[in-house]
């Protein structure tokens, strides 16, 4: 029997995206990203669409590659969304 | 004035304040994250915090009117619905709270007769029913607080069982505060208490990354 799927928010989604991107180094290929943020190919394109809109992540190519690298607001979200976490599990509310 | 009473009431903006930080902390996680149960911690630490206030700028409102005995047994009702009013806020705070779980110094010299009843006009602000109530979802409260300290133990879990045991204890104090306005006091700093190991949690949330 397998657990149930844990709920992800949009903005956990995110975080998880973003955090993969950090720990790679910044910049990250799709692939990289698909794996460690745990998502569908087709999940992940809508999100890193979002994320490009929002300012927090710059698409780069390099002949037929991509990558994504975090913009110095998508490494503000990080680091604020690290806080917001450790204040909601301080009172066992998870995000 | 009685210098127990004028320590006590000067916790509460003090309490306030603390209160609207750790409020505007969840409105801004539940800004990020969507978590309905940060906007209802928000919303917990902001009446709270409102409800300090309240009970602040009232007992100083009664203060500047040098009131005397006959004019406080003339607002004793109205004194009293204000404290019911305070309570509640709190009760409701704490309702959050049990969800949410998975004075200005005057000078008192002159007039100190009428000023001699101030006492027992602020202890007029802690109704024994309300407390009781606001002890049982505390209660409620901090042993889910217990249970999340014991499976986590982590430091900010320990500080925020720390914060709301202060809160227990701080209305034990008020439930028996008609003995004597040195239990209000000692109810006040144990409140104070609870606050600064809320802050504390804090600083420590703001400084982890």
């Amino acid at each position: 029997m397998t657990a149930p799927k844990e709920y992800r928010s949009k903005a956990r989604i995110y975080f998880d995206i973003l955090n993969q991107i950090a720990e790679e180094g910044g910049r990250a290929g799709p692939t990289r990203i698909l794996y460690g943020a745990n998502l569908s190919h087709d999940r992940l394109t809508k999100h890193l669409a979002q994320l490009i809109n929002l300012g927090l992540i710059v698409e780069e190519k390099e002949e037929d590659r991509v990558f994504y690298s975090l913009t110095e607001k998508g490494m503000a979200f990080i680091q604020e969304f690290r806080r917001i976490q450790a204040f909601a599990k301080a009172f066992g509310i998870p995000i | 004035m009685d210098g127990l009473l004028f320590l006590s009431i000067l916790t509460e903006p003090v309490c306030a304040v603390i209160s609207f930080i750790i409020s505007y902390y969840a409105y801004k996680g539940y800004r990020i994250s969507s978590a309905s149960k940060l906007f209802l911690l928000h919303l917990g630490f902001l009446l709270l915090g409102v409800s300090l206030l309240l009970r602040f700028i009232t007992f100083g409102f009664l203060i500047a009117l040098r009131i005397s005995e006959p004019l406080f047994q003339a607002l004793r009702s109205k004194v009293l619905l204000g404290g019911i009013v305070f309570s509640s806020l709190q009760l409701i705070a704490y309702v959050l709270f049990s969800v949410s779980y998975t004075s200005k110094a005057e000078s008192f010299q002159e007039n100190g007769k009428n000023l001699a009843i101030l006492p027992g006009i602020y202890i007029i602000f802690f109704n024994p029913l309300l407390e009781l109530i606001s002890l049982t979802i505390l209660g409620y409260v901090l042993a889910r607080a217990l249970i999340l300290f014991i499976y986590k133990t982590e430091g900010n879990s320990l500080l925020v069982l720390l914060g709301f045991t202060c809160f227990f204890i701080s209305h034990l104090f008020f439930l028996f505060a008609t003995l004597g306005e040195a239990l209000v006091f000692l109810g006040q700093m144990i409140q104070l208490l609870g606050y600064i190991f809320f802050l504390i949690m804090l600083t420590r949330v703001a400084r982890s990354v």
